[in-house]
C-alpha cells in the first residue's frame, strides 16, 4: 500500500481495491471459462457447463478452423470463402486501415501543430466542429455514397479513402507533435534537408511510440470488428464476421456453444498477442486534451 | 530576400500538399455523405422514381413519435441509458484511475485485467455473457428459481442486462485514458499539497480533476453527439430481428429500418430524415454541454 495515506485513507483505498478487484474478477472469469469451456465435449457441456472439461476436445478447434466458411455473391457468382481467406482479409484490412488511421492523423497533426500558414485555425476549428457536432451521415446515405463512388464492396478502396484525418486521432498527434521542439528541424534545415524529409527522417522518428500505439489500437480494434464488412465489405469476410454468422446460425449447422467459443478464442489471438505485448507502451502515450474552440 | 521567397515557395508547397488529400477526403466524403442524408430525408419514391416529398418524412417520424410505442421506448431508452451510464460509471473511471494513478497495491495488474474487453472483440465478450446469461446463471440459481428467466430475452430485464453489460465493458478504454491524464499532473504540485494537509479526496477534488477535465469533457461531449446514434451492443446480440422491443434503442432502431429495408428506397429516405431529426435534437445538447463544462467546469489555477 502507499505509504502516503494516512490511517483513514487507507481504509478508503481498500475498499476501492476491493471493488476493482470484484469488477476485474467479473471480466476475468467469464474469460478464464470461455478458454477451458471450449475444450468441453457436447454433453460434458450441457450436463455441466461450469466443471472443467472432462476430456480436452482439441476436436473443437480442428472443427471450427474446418467448418468456417461463409457464402458471398460476386459479380462472378457465389463462392465461398473458408479459414484462409477470412484470415486474409483480416490481415489486409487490419494492416492497411491501421497505416492510414496513423498516417493521415499524423500528417495533418504534424503539420497544423509545426507550420504557420493560412487556414490553420480554420482546419482546427473544423476538428472541433466535427468533434462537437454529431455525425448527421444516415446508414442509408453512406450506403449510397459508397455505392456511387464504387467503393462498396470494395475493401481497397474502401481503406484508402473512409479513414479520415480528423477527430480524436489528429488531437492526439497534435498534442504530441506540439511538445516536440524545431530546433530538430532547423538544424536539420541548415544541413540541407527539405521539409519532407525533415518529417519523415527527423521528426516522426521521435514520435514512434505515439505512431506504434495508435496502429497498436487501431490494429485491434479493425482486426475484432465486423460490422463494416457485415454493411460495407459482404464479398470480403474477416474472420469476426464469419464468427458472427457462425454463431447466429449456430442451430442450423449444429454447432455446440464449445465449438463456438473456440473459434472466438482461435480468432482473437492475433490481436491479444499484440495488445499484450503492447501494454508498457499504451500505459505511457494515450493522452488526450480538450476540445477549446 | 530571393533565397527567403523561395524558401516560403517551398513551405506552401510542402504544406499544402501534405493537406491536399486530408482535406480532398473529408470534402469529398464527408459532405457527400451529410448532404445526400440531408437531400433523402425530403424524398421519397413514386413509380420507381425519387420524388421531392416536402416534409412527407418528418409528419411520418412525428406520427410514428406520437403513435408508435417501439419509437418511443428506442427514444426513452436512449436517454436512460446515457444518464444512469453516466452517473453510474463516471465516478468509478475516476476513482479507479487514481487508484492506479497512485500505484496502489495490485494497480497494474487490475488494470491489465479491465482492459481485456478492448483486447478481445465485443462479439466474444457478448457470447461470453449470453452464454453466462443463458447458462450458468438459470444453473446456479435453480435451487432458488427453477424457472429462472432468460434475462437477454425476457423484455422486463433486457435493457437493464444490456445497460449493465455496456457499463461493465465501458471500464477498459477510461482506466487507460484517465491515469494517463493524471500522470502530466507535476509531482512537486500534489507532494506541496500533501504538505499542506490536504487529504486524498480534497487532491481528487481541488488537483486532479480540474487536471483531468479537458479529457473528461471532451469525452462527455463526444458522448452527447452519439446519443441517438450509437446502437450500443444490440447488433451484436440480436442481430437485427431478434431483440426485445423493450430494450430497443434509436441507434437500433434506425439500424434495423435501414438494413431490414436495403431494397425499399423510401425506407431509407425516412431513415435518413430521421437521422436529420435526431442531429436537430442532439445539436443544442452537445453545443450546452459544451458551454456549461467550458463555464462552470473546475479549472487548472
Amino acid at each position: 500500500m502507499n505509504a502516503e495515506f494516512k490511517k483513514s485513507e487507507k481504509i478508503c483505498i481498500w475498499i476501492i481495491f476491493t471493488v476493482m478487484g470484484l469488477l476485474a474478477l467479473s471480466i476475468m472469469l467469464p474469460v478464464f471459462w470461455a478458454i477451458y469451456a471450449s475444450f468441453k465435449g457436447r454433453l460434458d457441456y450441457a450436463f455441466d457447463p461450469v466443471s472443467f472439461p472432462k476430456k480436452m476436445m482439441w476436436e473443437n478447434y480442428v472443427k471450427i478452423y474446418e467448418h468456417l466458411k461463409v457464402s458471398v455473391t460476386t459479380e462472378s457468382g457465389q463462392k465461398q470463402v473458408d479459414f484462409a481467406g477470412m484470415f486474409t482479409n483480416s490481415v489486409v484490412y487490419s494492416s492497411l486501415e491501421s497505416l492510414m488511421s496513423v498516417l493521415m492523423p499524423g500528417v495533418l497533426g504534424y503539420i497544423v501543430a509545426m507550420y504557420r500558414f493560412k487556414g490553420r485555425e480554420f482546419i482546427q476549428g473544423l476538428n472541433v466542429f466535427i468533434m462537437t457536432i454529431p455525425i448527421i451521415t444516415s446508414l442509408a446515405a453512406s450506403l449510397r455514397v459508397l455505392k456511387n463512388f464504387g467503393i462498396y464492396d470494395n475493401m481497397l478502396l474502401y481503406v484508402f479513402t473512409q479513414n479520415g484525418a480528423f477527430g480524436f486521432n489528429f488531437l492526439l498527434f497534435y498534442g504530441a507533435f506540439k511538445g516536440l521542439s524545431w530546433t530538430y528541424a532547423e538544424a536539420a534545415f541548415l544541413d540541407g534537408a527539405g521539409h519532407f524529409k525533415v518529417m519523415v527522417k527527423i521528426m516522426w522518428p521521435m514520435m514512434l511510440p505515439t505512431f506504434a500505439m495508435m496502429f497498436v489500437l487501431s490494429f485491434v480494434s479493425s482486426w475484432n470488428t465486423y460490422e463494416t464488412f457485415l454493411i460495407y465489405l459482404p464479398s470480403f469476410p474477416n474472420l469476426f464476421l464469419g464468427m458472427y454468422y457462425y454463431q447466429n446460425s449456430a442451430s442450423i449447422n449444429y454447432a455446440t456453444p464449445p465449438e463456438i467459443l473456440a473459434g472466438l478464442i482461435l480468432v482473437a489471438i492475433p490481436s491479444g498477442i499484440l495488445y499484450a505485448s503492447s501494454q508498457k507502451l499504451l500505459r505511457s502515450r494515450f493522452i488526450i486534451g480538450g476540445i477549446k474552440g | 530576400m530571393i533565397r527567403n521567397k523561395r524558401q516560403t515557395i517551398a513551405k506552401n508547397i510542402f504544406v499544402y500538399g501534405m493537406l491536399a488529400y486530408p482535406i480532398l477526403q473529408f470534402v469529398v466524403f464527408w459532405f457527400s455523405k451529410n448532404i445526400t442524408t440531408i437531400t433523402m430525408a425530403f424524398k421519397t419514391v413514386e413509380n420507381g422514381q425519387e420524388v421531392f416529398a416536402g416534409l412527407t418524412n418528418f409528419s411520418e417520424l412525428l406520427s410514428r413519435f406520437k403513435t408508435e410505442k417501439l419509437f418511443q421506448i428506442s427514444l426513452k431508452n436512449s436517454i436512460l441509458n446515457f444518464i444512469l451510464a453516466f452517473v453510474i460509471s463516471v465516478p468509478l473511471y475516476i476513482i479507479f484511475s487514481y487508484y492506479i494513478f497512485k500505484k496502489c497495491f495490485g494497480s497494474r495488474t487490475l488494470q491489465f485485467m479491465m482492459m481485456i474487453p478492448k483486447i478481445v472483440s465485443s462479439i466474444i465478450m457478448v457470447l461470453i455473457f449470453k452464454r453466462v446469461v443463458e447458462d450458468i446463471l438459470p444453473m446456479l440459481f435453480y435451487s432458488v428459481n427453477p424457472e429462472f428467466p432468460n434475462l437477454l430475452k425476457d423484455g422486463r430485464y433486457a435493457f437493464w442486462t444490456q445497460l449493465v453489460f455496456n457499463i461493465w465493458l465501458s471500464f477498459s478504454t477510461n482506466i487507460l485514458i484517465y491515469p494517463n491524464a493524471m500522470n502530466a499532473i507535476s509531482p512537486e504540485v500534489i507532494e506541496s499539497a500533501r504538505l499542506d494537509g490536504v487529504n486524498m479526496w480534497q487532491e481528487l477534488w481541488y488537483i486532479i480533476i480540474p487536471h483531468i477535465f479537458p479529457t473528461f469533457s471532451t469525452f462527455f461531449i463526444t458522448n452527447c453527439t452519439t446519443l441517438f446514434v450509437s446502437p450500443a451492443s444490440l447488433v451484436t446480440f440480436y442481430y437485427y430481428d431478434k431483440c426485445p422491443p423493450e430494450a430497443y434503442n434509436m441507434g437500433y432502431y434506425m439500424m434495423v429500418t435501414v438494413m431490414r429495408n436495403t431494397g425499399s428506397r423510401a425506407m431509407q429516405c425516412f431513415a435518413s430524415a430521421g437521422s436529420l431529426a435526431l442531429t436537430i435534437i442532439t445539436v443544442p445538447i452537445a453545443m450546452t454541454a459544451k458551454w456549461a463544462l467550458e463555464k462552470y467546469g473546475p479549472k487548472e489555477e
